[in-house]
C-alpha cells in the first residue's frame, strides 16, 4: 500500500515485515491511500515538523481494528499512515474512548498489547511488526526475504544518491544511500527486473537471478539523461544519437504536447522550438497555421516538408497529437539535404508511437472536454452614438442628414452583434492505444475521435483517426513492418476573410439598433435603408450555412529491412497517400437580407489526390577501425502524385428541407468542372557519417533529385550538403575547472544546398486555351469555328529554387548536465527564387488590361534572391527541489529576413489589396523584408486652418483648399509641396525579429503542471478593420473610439473628424492603421494528478491521471484587434494583417487519461 | 503473434510490397493532363486550323483592329473625332504623350497577335501527319497575319521590337527596337513567304482566309512605303491582274451584307459574324462609326473638306462612304423626333414629327462614316454585325500600282488602273492623271478606310505634299444650318519628324528597363 514507491523515501524493506507481498497485491481501502497520498504531498509541502504528536483527538470506538481507528485518527489530526494491511489484519481489536487527548496517548493506546510498533516521520505514522517479537504471533511465518545489494554509479563513475531502485511489476522499492548503495529485498529467490531510475538520468532495468543467499555487488550505471544529449534522433532515413548529430535538429517529445485541445500538431508546437515559427492561421475550428522554418524562405511554397513515419505526405491535419512519439524539426541545410528536392523550407519529422519488443500489452485512454469563448470582443458604438456620429458626419459635410439618423428606432440599442455571432464553443476528444510486443513482434493499435463546435454557429471540426502499426523480426535478418493511418476530418467554417460576407466582418458593422430577430420571427436585416449598409444579419448567415469539407485520407507504408552482412543493412519503403474530399455547400436563399441570394443554390465537389512513394536505401554502420566509425546510407527514392476532381452545381430549389438538398432537386444547370494532374519526383542520395574516437565528427550529403515540373535538362537538382562537429568536451586536456563549469561541450558547422520546386505543373510549356473564346469564322455563310491561343507562356527555362545555408552552432551541459543548451548561428540565402515574369509589353495581352482580350498569364522566372539570417537559441534544465521535480525550457529567435533581389530597385510584388476601399497594404521590395507594410506617414491631424495655410507637406498641393481641420496631416517623404502616390513609404515588417517560447513541466509526486508560454516581438500589425471601422464614408457601424474623433481644435491627433465626402482622403494606406504586434501568449497551461497503483480488494486499479488544461488563458499585448496572431492572408505576400478573420479561443477542458 | 498468424502476416505484406514495388515507372515522365499545352496540342490537322484561327481571333479586339487604330485616321483632314476620348482628341491635336491610353492600348494586342502567330509558326512544321496543302496554307495565314501586325506596328511607332518565333522559344521578349528598315524587311520577308504557301483562291468552306492575293497586297503597299516602285509594280500587277482578285462589280458591294462573303475584291477582311452566344465573334467597329441615335457610339464624324472631295457626278462612292442630314439607312428602326435643333430646311414644318432619317442633332459636322453600319434585315433595330471590315481590297492595291507608275514614269503611266477605279464607280476616265489626280482618288475611293493619313504622312516625306497645308485648315462642319460651316477642329501644327510616328507607350520604356529607347523627340 505503498504509493509512489519510486520516491518514497519512508520505505524501507524492513518496514515490510515478513509478510511477503505478493506481487501487485497490497491490499487497502482505496480512498483511504488516496488520502494517505494527498496527506503526504500536504505534509511535506508545508514543512510540518514531525515533533510531538500533539494534536487533540476524541475517539469513541469499542472492537475497532487498528484500521478504523487509523482512519478516525488521520480524519482528526491530519496524520497519515502507512502500513500494510494484510499483516495489520492480525492486530487485536481495540476499545478507545478518549476525550481530547493526544495522537501520541492514542496510539499509545492502540498499540500497547500488539505484536506491531510504529514510527513517526513527518506527518506519516508508519506501522510496522515488532521486530523482536515471537513467532507465535503469526500463524505461518514467511520465509526469509532475500536481499539484492548493489551500487549505482553515473557515467563517470560517481556515486548516485537518491535513485530510486525498484523491482518491476512489485511495489518494492528503496532509494540509495549517499555511497549510491543500496539494498532491496525481495520475498523469494527468483528472477527479478531491477528498475533503477534518477531525475535527469535515463531510467535503467537489469534482470537479475536472485539465489538463495541473495545477490550481492549489483552494479548499475546510470547514463545522463537530462540534457537529451544522450537520446536518440530521428534523421532522413535513419536515426542517429543525438551526441553525433552535426546539424541543427529540434526535437519536441510527444508527451509534451499531448492533451492539448488543438486539432493541429502544427499549433501545439507554437513556442516549443527555436527557429520554428508557428503561424496561426485564424481561430476557426480546425484552421491549419503555417509552419515557418528559419523565416519565410521564398514568396512561393514556403511550408516545410513533411514526412510522417517515413513517407513524405501532406500537412499535419489529420494525424492525431496523441499519438505522437516526438516531432523532429529538421533546420539546417547538413540535416535536411537527404530530403534535397523539398528541404528548403526545412523537414518535419514526425514519428508516430510504437510498441516496444518484450513489453506488456499497454492501454491508454484519454479524454477531455471543454469549452471555446473569445479571448475579447472590440469596442463597437451603440446605436444611440451611431446615429449621433452619423448626423455629426452629415453636418460637417454640410449636408441633409439621411431620415433614418432622426428615426429614434435607429437610436435605440439591441444588439450586440459580436456576443451574438460568437458565443461558447466546445471541444471533445477521446482516444484509445494499445500498444505492446514480445521478443519478435511489436503492435500498437489507436483510435481517436476529436470534436470542436466553434464560437460561431454551424462552424466545426470533427476528425475519427485510426492508426496501426507492427514490426516483425522473421529470424534475425529480416524486419518488417508497416503503419497505416484512417482518419476522417468533417468541418466547415466560414468566411471570415471577405469585406463583403465576412461573418465577424459584418458582426462587427451590422447595425446596433437593428434586433438578430424581428418581432415576427423573421431575421433582422439591413434591408431598411442603404445607410444600413450592403452587409448580411450575420447571425443569420451563420444559421443557415449548410455546409461541410469531408476528407477521408489513407496514408499506409510497409517497409523491409535485411541485414545482409553485420552492419550492412538494405531497407526498402514503400508508402501510399490518399486523400478523398467531399464538399457540400447549400446556399439558401435569404430574400430578406441584403446580400442574400435571391435563388438557393448547391454545390457539390470531389476531388482526390494520391500519392505512391517507393525508396530503396542501403544502411551501413559499423566500427570500421578502433575509433573510426562510419555509417553510409544510399538509396533511391521516387514518389507519383496524382489527383482529380469534378464539381457540380444546381441553383433553383422550391424544396429546401434539410433533407431534399440534393443536387437532382435543383432547377437549373450550374457549372459542373473537373479535371486531372500528374506530377512526379525521383531521386538519389548518400549520406556518409563519419566520427573518430567519437570527438571528431563529419556528415556530408548528396541528393539528386528529379522533377517532373520541369522541362527535360532543366530536371535535375543536386544538392550537397556538408558538416562537422568536434566534442571539445571529450578531449583529454579538456579537464579540470572548465568542465566542471561546462560538463559538455560541442560544436557544430554546416554548409549545404536544398531545393523547393513547390510551384505549378508545367510551367516549362505554354498553356493553350481552345474553344470559342479564340475562334474566327470563315466561309460562306460565316461559319464561327473553335480557335486556340496561348493562355500561359512558357518559361522553359523554369528549374529549382534554391537555398544555400551555412549554420553554426555550440551545444553545451552545465551544472551537472542539467543545463543543456544550443546557440546557433545561420545564413539562409535562397536563389533562383521564382517570381511570376515581370511584364515586358511584348508579351501579348496581359490580364491587367481593360476591356477584352488580356488572357495571357506569365510564367515564373528564376532571379529572386532572399536572405535569412539568425540566431537561435534554446536552454533547457531539468531539476529537483525536494520532492520537485521540473523541467524547464526557452527558446528564442532572432530573424532578419531581407528579399535581396527581385526585378530590381523600385520594383515590388504587390499582396492583395484590403476590401472595400482597395487598399494597398502590403508589398514585398527588393531591399525590405518580405510582405512589409506600404503607405504614407502622417504627423497627427490638422488642428486649425493655420496649420494647414502653413504646412509645407501641402505647399503646392491641388487638393490643399479641401482640407479642413480634423483631416490627417500626411507627410510629403520628396519634399515637392505635393501629396501624392509618390509619398508612400515602408511603414513597417510583419515578421517578427524574435520569436520566443518558455515552457516547464512540473511534478510533485502524483502531481503535474506544464505550461507553454510562446511570444514574439519587434514588428508590426496592420489593423485594417481599424481602419474600416474608423472611416467615416463607411455606411456600417463604426469602432467605438470614433467617440473620440476629432471635432474641434485639440479633441484628438488621430482619429480624423467626420466627413463623408474625405476629400483629404484620410483613409488612404497610412501608418494610423500600423500597430506594434508584440505579444506573449499563455498558450497552453495544464494541471495534473495521476494516482497509480489503487487497490480495491484484490483488483488493482489502472493509472488515472485527472487535468485541467487551458489554450490560449491570456495574452498579453498592446495590439488592438482581437489578437495579434494574424498569419497570412495572401500567400506569403501579405502578413499581419487583420481583415476580422475568425479570432482565436480561449479554451478551458478537463480530461481522464487512465493507462493500464 | 502466434507463429502461424506471422507467417500469414509476412505473406500478406511481402506480397504487398512486391505488387507496389517498380509501380512508379518513369516517374518524371509527366505529361499535362486536362488542359493542353504546348507539349501536348499542335498534334495534328485539327489543331493546326485551330491554332491559326486564333491568330485571326485577335482581329477582333476592340483595342487593335476592331477599332482604336482607326482613331489614329483622326489625325487627317476626312474625319474628326466626337465623343467622350480624350486620348482621341490628344492625339487629333497632336498633343501627344507616350502615357496616352491610345498610345498604349493598341500595343499589347499586336503583339498578341504576333505571339499566337510566333506559336504557329514554331509548332505547324512539327504536326507530323497532316494535309501539305494545309500545312503550308496555315504556316502562310501565319506569316501573313504576323506581318500585318508589324506593318500597322510600323506604320504607328516606326521602331518596335521585332519577337520573333526563337524570342517565345529562348522566353527572350525583352529585345531592343529594330530600325524602320529593318522592320520592313522582316514584314517583306514574312509576306514573301506568306505569298509562297498561300494559296490563290479558297473554296466556300475557307473564303476569309488571307490568300496569295493579300500577301502580294500588302507587299505592294509595303514597297510604296519603301518607295520601291518597281516592286510595288510587280506584286501588285499579281494581284490586278488576277480573276480570283477582281474588283467587285458594285463599289457599294464591298460594304453590304450579303455582298462580301464571295466577294474577290476583299483581300483581307475581319470576317464578323453577328453572335448572341459570343459577342466576341465580331469586331466593334459598326457601333464606333454608327449613330448614337442608332445603337451605335459615333466616334469618328467626317468634315465638309471630305464631303467636299468627292466629284459632283461620284454619287456611288459618296453615297456609300458618307451618310448626310437626311439619308435613311435600310432596316434601321430607331426613329427620332424631329425637334427645333433639327429644324433646319430639310426638315422645316416636320417639327414634333418622328423620322428614320439622319438628323442634324446626330453629328458635329453633318455626316458619318456609312461604310460600317448595317442593320438586321428583322428590322429589330439592332446593328449587323454579320458586315465584315475590309482592311485591303483590290481598288487600293490598283491605285497604289498607278502610283508606282506615275512616280517612276511620270504623268500618264498610272491612268489604266486609276480609270478601272474611276470607272467602276461611274466615273468617267482620266487621261494624263498625275499626283494629285492620285491623290484624290485614293482619297475619295478609300474615304473611312484608315489609309488616309498613313497615305499623307508617306507623300509628306516624299515631298509629294507639304502636311502644314492640310494641318493648318480647321475642319469645318457643313455650310447648312444649324452647323454653319461651324469650326469643329481648330488649325493645327504638325511637327517634323517627331509626328511621322507616335511616341512607344510609356510602359514599354518603362518595364523594359533601358532595354527599348523612346522615340526621338519625346
Amino acid at each position: 500500500m505503498i504509493c509512489n514507491s519510486k520516491l518514497n523515501k519512508t520505505m524501507h524493506p524492513n518496514n515490510y515485515g515478513n509478510t511477503p507481498p505478493k506481487p501487485g497485491f497490497l491490499p487497502a481501502k482505496m480512498l483511504l491511500i488516496m488520502r494517505l497520498t494527498a496527506v503526504l504531498l500536504l505534509a511535506a509541502a508545508m514543512h510540518v515538523s514531525a515533533a510531538g504528536l500533539t494534536q487533540k483527538v476524541t475517539i469513541a470506538k469499542k472492537n475497532a481494528s487498528l484500521e478504523q481507528i487509523f482512519e478516525i485518527l488521520q480524519q482528526q489530526s491530519g496524520y497519515s499512515f502507512m502500513f500494510n494491511s494484510h499483516t495489520l489484519a492480525n492486530a487485536k481489536k481495540v476499545d478507545i474512548q478518549v476525550n481530547n487527548a493526544t495522537v501520541e496517548e492514542v496510539l499509545k493506546l492502540c498499540f500497547s498489547n500488539q505484536a506491531f510498533t510504529y514510527v513517526v516521520k513527518d506527518k506519516v505514522i508508519i506501522v510496522t511488526p515488532k521486530e523482536d517479537d515471537g513467532a507465535g504471533a503469526f500463524n505461518a511465518p514467511p520465509p526469509p526475504p532475500q536481499h539484492v545489494t548493489g551500487t549505482v554509479k553515473d557515467e563517470a563513475g560517481k556515486p548516485v544518491e537518491g535513485a530510486a531502485v525498484t523491482i518491476a511489476k512489485t511495489t518494492i522499492g528503496v532509494l540509495t544511500d549517499k555511497q549510491g548503495n543500496f539494498d532491496i529485498a525481495v520475498p523469494t529467490a527468483g528472477g527479478y527486473v531491477l528498475e533503477v531510475s534518477f531525475i535527469g538520468y535515463k531510467t535503467v532495468s537489469k534482470p537479475v537471478t536472485v539465489g538463495g543467499a541473495g545477490l550481492t555487488g549489483v552494479a548499475i550505471t546510470l547514463q545522463a539523461a537530462t540534457t537529451g544529449l544522450a537520446d536518440v534522433v530521428v534523421v532522413g532515413y535513419g536515426v542517429q544519437s543525438k551526441k553525433d548529430v552535426t546539424g541543427t535538429i529540434s526535437s519536441v517529445k510527444g508527451d509534451d504536447i499531448k492533451n492539448l485541445p488543438v486539432s493541429n500538431v502544427a499549433t501545439a508546437l507554437q513556442g516549443r522550438a527555436a527557429g520554428v515559427d508557428i503561424i496561426s492561421g485564424d481561430g476557426a475550428p480546425g484552421s491549419t497555421p503555417s509552419i515557418r522554418i528559419r523565416g519565410t524562405g521564398t514568396i512561393n511554397s514556403a511550408d516545410p516538408l513533411v514526412v510522417i513515419d517515413g513517407v513524405p505526405s501532406g500537412g499535419l491535419n489529420d494525424v492525431n497529437p496523441n499519438d505522437i512519439a516526438s516531432v523532429e524539426i529538421l533546420k539546417d541545410a547538413s540535416s535536411s539535404a537527404i530530403y534535397g528536392t523539398r528541404a528548403a523550407n526545412g523537414v518535419v519529422l514526425v514519428t508516430t508511437k510504437k510498441g516496444n519488443y518484450g513489453e506488456q500489452l499497454k492501454t491508454s485512454f484519454n479524454y477531455y472536454t471543454g469549452q471555446n469563448k473569445p479571448i475579447k470582443y472590440l469596442d463597437m458604438l451603440t446605436a444611440p452614438d451611431l446615429a449621433m456620429l452619423k448626423k455629426e458626419s452629415y453636418t460637417n459635410d454640410g449636408l441633409n442628414v439621411p431620415t433614418i439618423w432622426n428615426n429614434p428606432y435607429y437610436s435605440t440599442q439591441r444588439t450586440d452583434w459580436q456576443r451574438a455571432l460568437m458565443g461558447k464553443g466546445t471541444v471533445q476528444n477521446a482516444d484509445i492505444a494499445v500498444r505492446g510486443g514480445n521478443s519478435t513482434s511489436t503492435y500498437s493499435v489507436s483510435g481517436n475521435f476529436y470534436d470542436d463546435k466553434g464560437m460561431i454557429p454551424n462552424s466545426y471540426f470533427k476528425r475519427y483517426s485510426f492508426r496501426i502499426n507492427s514490426e516483425h523480426k522473421l529470424g534475425k535478418r529480416i524486419v518488417v513492418g508497416e503503419n497505416v493511418m484512417y482518419a476522417n476530418t468533417d468541418g466547415t467554417s466560414p468566411d471570415t476573410r471577405s469585406t463583403q460576407a465576412g461573418l465577424v466582418w459584418s458582426a462587427i458593422r451590422f447595425n446596433p439598433a437593428i434586433p438578430v430577430f424581428n418581432a415576427d420571427g423573421t431575421w433582422g436585416t439591413s434591408q431598411a435603408d442603404n445607410q444600413l449598409g450592403d452587409i448580411n444579419n450575420p447571425v443569420a448567415t451563420a444559421s443557415e450555412k449548410d455546409a461541410y469539407n469531408k476528407n477521408d485520407r489513407l496514408l499506409a507504408n510497409g517497409y523491409a529491412e535485411l541485414e545482409i552482412i553485420k552492419g550492412l543493412k538494405l531497407h526498402a519503403n514503400y508508402g501510399y497517400d490518399q486523400s478523398t474530399g467531399d464538399n457540400y455547400s447549400f446556399n439558401i436563399a435569404m430574400p430578406t437580407q441584403t446580400r442574400g441570394p435571391s435563388i438557393s443554390s448547391l454545390g457539390r465537389s470531389f476531388s482526390k489526390s494520391y500519392s505512391f512513394l517507393e525508396e530503396y536505401y542501403l544502411s551501413f554502420n559499423r566500427q570500421v577501425a578502433p575509433g573510426h566509425n562510419l555509417g553510409v546510407t544510399a538509396g533511391y527514392s521516387s514518389q507519383i502524385f496524382k489527383g482529380n476532381y469534378f464539381s457540380a452545381s444546381r441553383s433553383g430549389f422550391s424544396d429546401t428541407s434539410i433533407d431534399q438538398r440534393v443536387l437532382n432537386l435543383g432547377s437549373s444547370q450550374g457549372n459542373g468542372g473537373g479535371n486531372y494532374n500528374a506530377a512526379g519526383l525521383q531521386s538519389a542520395f548518400v549520406r556518409a557519417n563519419y566520427s573518430f574516437k567519437n570527438r571528431y565528427l563529419l556528415t556530408a550529403t548528396m541528393r539528386a533529385d528529379g522533377s517532373s515540373k520541369f522541362e527535360k535538362g532543366k530536371r535535375w537538382g543536386y544538392f550537397p550538403a556538408f558538416s562537422a562537429g568536434w566534442r571539445i568536451s571529450d578531449e583529454s586536456f579538456y579537464d579540470g575547472r572548465i568542465k566542471d563549469v561546462v560538463n559538455t561541450l560541442k560544436i557544430t558547422g554546416g554548409w549545404g544546398q536544398l531545393g523547393n520546386q513547390n510551384i505549378g505543373d508545367f510551367q516549362y510549356l505554354s498553356g493553350i486555351g481552345y474553344g470559342g473564346g479564340f475562334g474566327y469564322s470563315t466561309g460562306t455563310g460565316t461559319v464561327y469555328q473553335n480557335g486556340s491561343a496561348i493562355t500561359n507562356l512558357a518559361n522553359p527555362n523554369v528549374t529549382w529554387e534554391r537555398a544555400v545555408m551555412t549554420n553554426i552552432s555550440l551545444e553545451f551541459a552545465l551544472l551537472k548536465n542539467k543545463v543543456y543548451g544550443t546557440v546557433t548561428y545561420f545564413n539562409k540565402n535562397t536563389s533562383d527564387m521564382l517570381v511570376p515574369y515581370q511584364l515586358v509589353e511584348t508579351f501579348g495581352a496581359q490580364t491587367n488590361l481593360p476591356d477584352d482580350g488580356g488572357n495571357i498569364t506569365l510564367p515564373n522566372q528564376n532571379i529572386g534572391q532572399l536572405n535569412n539570417r539568425g540566431v537561435e537559441i534554446e536552454l533547457n534544465y531539468q531539476g529537483k527541489l525536494g520532492k520537485l521535480n521540473y523541467t524547464l525550457g526557452a527558446n528564442g529567435s532572432f530573424l532578419s529576413n531581407k528579399v535581396t533581389k527581385l526585378y530590381g530597385k523600385s520594383t515590388y510584388l504587390a499582396g492583395s489589396q484590403y476590401g472595400r476601399e482597395n487598399v494597398d497594404i502590403s508589398r514585398t521590395y527588393e531591399g525590405q523584408p518580405i510582405a512589409s507594410f506600404f503607405g504614407f506617414k502622417t504627423a497627427g491631424l490638422y488642428q486649425t486652418q493655420a496649420d494647414i495655410d502653413k504646412d509645407a507637406n501641402v505647399a503646392n498641393d491641388g487638393n490643399k483648399d479641401n482640407i479642413k481641420p480634423g483631416d490627417v496631416r500626411f507627410v510629403d517623404i520628396n519634399g515637392d509641396g505635393v501629396i501624392n502616390d509618390q509619398d508612400r513609404v515602408n511603414l513597417g515588417n510583419p515578421n517578427p525579429t524574435f520569436v520566443f517560447g518558455f515552457h516547464g513541466y512540473l511534478t510533485y509526486k502524483g502531481f503535474d503542471f506544464s505550461f507553454n508560454f510562446a511570444g514574439a516581438t519587434g514588428f508590426k500589425l496592420y489593423n485594417a478593420d481599424r481602419l474600416a471601422g474608423l472611416d467615416a464614408t463607411q455606411v456600417f457601424n463604426w469602432y467605438a473610439d470614433q467617440k473620440n474623433r476629432w471635432h474641434g481644435a485639440g479633441t484628438s491627433n488621430s482619429i480624423p473628424r467626420l466627413s463623408n465626402a474625405n476629400l483629404n482622403n484620410n483613409y488612404r494606406s497610412s501608418d494610423l492603421w500600423v500597430q506594434n504586434g508584440a505579444y506573449l501568449s499563455l498558450k497552453s497551461i495544464s494541471v495534473g494528478y495521476t494516482f497509480t497503483k489503487i487497490h480495491i480488494s484484490d483488483v488493482v486499479l489502472p493509472d488515472i491521471r485527472l487535468y485541467a488544461s487551458s489554450y490560449n488563458l491570456f495574452v498579453l499585448t498592446k495590439y488592438s484587434g482581437y489578437t495579434p496572431e494574424l498569419g497570412y492572408t495572401s500567400g506569403n505576400l501579405q502578413r499581419g494583417v487583420d481583415v476580422a478573420q475568425y479570432p482565436q479561443a480561449r479554451n478551458l477542458t478537463i480530461g481522464a487519461s487512465v493507462n493500464f | 503473434m502466434k507463429f502461424k498468424y506471422k507467417i500469414t502476416y509476412s505473406l500478406l505484406l511481402i506480397t504487398a510490397l512486391v505488387t507496389f514495388g517498380g509501380c512508379n515507372k518513369n516517374p518524371l515522365d509527366q505529361k499535362p493532363t486536362g488542359s493542353y499545352t504546348t507539349g501536348n496540342f499542335w498534334r495534328n490537322q485539327d489543331d493546326v486550323i485551330a491554332g491559326v484561327l486564333g491568330i485571326y481571333n485577335v482581329l477582333y479586339v476592340e483595342d487593335w483592329i476592331g477599332h482604336d487604330l482607326y482613331a489614329f485616321d483622326d489625325q487627317s483632314d476626312d474625319i474628326c473625332v466626337d465623343g467622350d476620348h480624350p486620348d482621341f482628341k490628344a492625339i487629333e491635336r497632336f498633343n501627344i504623350d507616350p502615357s496616352l491610353q491610345l498610345i498604349y492600348i493598341t500595343w499589347p494586342f499586336a503583339y498578341e497577335q504576333i505571339e499566337r502567330a510566333n506559336n504557329a509558326i514554331t509548332y505547324i512544321p512539327k504536326v507530323p501527319v497532316m494535309d501539305d496543302a494545309i500545312r503550308n496554307r496555315s504556316l502562310g495565314e501565319a506569316y501573313f497575319l504576323r506581318a500585318y501586325a508589324y506593318f500597322v506596328l510600323n506604320q504607328i511607332y516606326g521602331e518596335i521590337p521585332v519577337i520573333k518565333e526563337d524570342n517565345v522559344q529562348n522566353g527572350n521578349y525583352n529585345v531592343p527596337k529594330s530600325s524602320v528598315d529593318s522592320v520592313r524587311a522582316f514584314v517583306e520577308s514574312d509576306l514573301l513567304k506568306a505569298a509562297e504557301l498561300l494559296p490563290e483562291s479558297y473554296g466556300d468552306a475557307d473564303k476569309g482566309r488571307v490568300s496569295k492575293g493579300a500577301a502580294w497586297g500588302l507587299l505592294t503597299k509595303l514597297y510604296m512605303f519603301e518607295d520601291k516602285y518597281q516592286s510595288a509594280i510587280t506584286y501588285g500587277t499579281k494581284v490586278i491582274t488576277n480573276a480570283n482578285y477582281a474588283l467587285a462589280p458594285n463599289y457599294a458591294d464591298n460594304f453590304t451584307v450579303g455582298k462580301q462573303e464571295s466577294n474577290s475584291e476583299l483581300l483581307f477582311a475581319v470576317w464578323n459574324k453577328s453572335s448572341e452566344a459570343s459577342p466576341s465573334n465580331q469586331s466593334p467597329i459598326s457601333i464606333y462609326f454608327s449613330p448614337r441615335a442608332w445603337q451605335g457610339w459615333g466616334f469618328h464624324h467626317p468634315t465638309q473638306n471630305f464631303a467636299d472631295a468627292f466629284e459632283p457626278n461620284d454619287t456611288v462612292r459618296k453615297r456609300t462612304t458618307l451618310l448626310s442630314v437626311g439619308d435613311s439607312i435600310p432596316h434601321q428602326t430607331s426613329l427620332n423626333t424631329i425637334d427645333a435643333t433639327n429644324a433646319y430646311q430639310m426638315f422645316a414644318g416636320m417639327e414634333g414629327q418622328q423620322t428614320g432619317r439622319m438628323l442634324p442633332s446626330y453629328s458635329t459636322t453633318g455626316y458619318y462614316i456609312r461604310k460600317y453600319t448595317a442593320y438586321m434585315p428583322n428590322d429589330d433595330g439592332n446593328l449587323n454585325f454579320d458586315l465584315k471590315q475590309p482592311l485591303l481590297r483590290t481598288a487600293d492595291i490598283y491605285l497604289l500600282v498607278a502610283e508606282a507608275k506615275i512616280r517612276m514614269s511620270g504623268n500618264g503611266a498610272g491612268d489604266a488602273e486609276i480609270n478601272v477605279v474611276r470607272n467602276r464607280a461611274g466615273l468617267a476616265s482620266l487621261s494624263n492623271a498625275g499626283m494629285p489626280e492620285l491623290i484624290h482618288e485614293r482619297r475619295v475611293e478609300l474615304g473611312g478606310e484608315n489609309t488616309r493619313w498613313q497615305d499623307l504622312l508617306r507623300w509628306d516625306k516624299d515631298k509629294i505634299i507639304n502636311l502644314d497645308t492640310i494641318v493648318n485648315k480647321p475642319k469645318a462642319a457643313s455650310p447648312l444650318p444649324p452647323y454653319n460651316g461651324a469650326v469643329v477642329i481648330p488649325a493645327r501644327t504638325f511637327t517634323r519628324p517627331k509626328d511621322y510616328y507616335m511616341p512607344l507607350p510609356q510602359p514599354v520604356i518603362d518595364e523594359s528597363k533601358g532595354i527599348i529607347k523612346q522615340n526621338p523627340n519625346y
